[in-house]
């Protein structure tokens, strides 16, 4: 069990509801994630909007925790003003804070994030900011009121992985007791067990699972490699080495082998 | 008088409410959210909100996202 933002959960990934090609597949693989959490949006009511019942039925019948987003707002009083409206339709303190800043890579707006984050954070909102892996906004961040951190794996949607694994761990290393959640560009379970190897409390991520040939089987096996790289990180990773070192015992090698006692088995 | 709801222009009453227009509309739900003029509007002053000339309305649903 771990904590975020007041609430116990038991599953380390987070699931994006968005892009399932049903809204069965979309329940098949909230059930095979045993995630506890899933981000939902909120647009506008129109007959263009296909399922918006249907999809909220099925959010609802899961019995997960829901995290509504800012999703495409791109200033300051568009993500407070989409904040305060998901608050009062999901019942929820958390948002998932976005204010995007470039329109090719989605990269977050740091100084709009950081303002935003203030605002809400001041209005009693637990804020899941998606930021980048930059700890001078992580530190403004958490100065503005923030108590988690979701720095981004790659442009979202991108499948790329972890592009920089160098400054995730900065972050890792900075804020220890900061719950930390890779958010965007996941793209394998080998990046999500990745994430979870450096010591990241949970990954959120969306397209790697809707757009899979399988949606369930892949929400499962992310599921299996969130755990999977969690228990290495507790376990603790060895220190990579430049050469080689035998792993069985040198001590009793047969008299065949003493001409060269260093050779590995 | 004109109004503007999810970026289209209508006509409605003067002085309506926005719990009027909504059940007009045939909007009236209970997971929707609206903001008019950016500003959002708590539901329990639906009724007493009181709409003006040229108000843009949006009126929001809980919808798929990532």
């Amino acid at each position: 069990m771990w904590k975020i933002a007041g609430i116990e959960l038991e599953s380390r990934l987070f699931l994006g509801t968005a892009q399932y090609r049903s809204p069965e597949l979309l329940r098949q693989a909230i059930a095979a994630s045993k995630t506890q959490v899933v981000t939902v949006s909120l647009r506008r009511q129109s007959k263009a909007l296909h399922g918006a019942e249907n999809f909220w039925s099925i959010i609802q019948q899961s019995g997960v925790h829901i995290l509504p987003n800012t999703a495409g707002c791109r200033s300051v009083k568009e993500a407070v003003s989409t904040a305060q409206m998901a608050r009062q339709v999901f019942n929820t303190n958390w948002i998932k804070l976005e204010v995007i800043g470039n329109e090719h890579t989605l990269q977050p707006d740091p100084f709009g994030l950081v303002e935003a984050a203030r605002i809400l954070c001041g209005e009693g909102f637990s804020v899941f900011p998606y930021t980048n892996d930059d700890p001078v906004v992580a530190e403004r961040l958490l100065a503005s009121g923030c108590r988690i951190l979701m720095p981004w794996g790659a442009p979202i949607g991108s499948g790329r992985g972890l592009q920089n694994e160098y400054a995730l761990q900065i972050l890792r290393d900075q804020f220890p007791h900061t719950p930390l959640i890779v958010d965007a560009g996941i793209g394998a379970p080998s990046h999500a067990a990745r994430a979870m190897e450096l010591g990241y409390d949970g990954v959120l991520l969306n397209t790697a699972v809707a757009r899979s040939e399988d949606p369930p089987r892949m929400a499962k096996a992310f599921a299996n490699a969130v755990t999977a790289g969690r228990l290495a990180f507790e376990a603790g990773l060895i220190q990579a080495k430049q050469k080689a070192e035998a792993s069985t015992p040198v001590l009793g090698t047969p008299f065949w082998q003493q001409d060269n006692p260093g050779s590995p088995l | 008088m004109r109004v503007v709801v999810n970026g289209e222009p209508r006509e409605a009453p003067p002085h309506v409410s926005l719990l009027d227009l909504l059940r007009t509309l045939d909007m009236e739900k209970p997971y929707i959210a609206v903001c008019v003029n950016m500003s959002c509007v708590p539901k329990f002053q639906f009724e007493s909100f009181e709409l003006q000339e040229n108000d843009e309305i949006e009126i929001l649903v809980p919808y798929q996202g990532g």
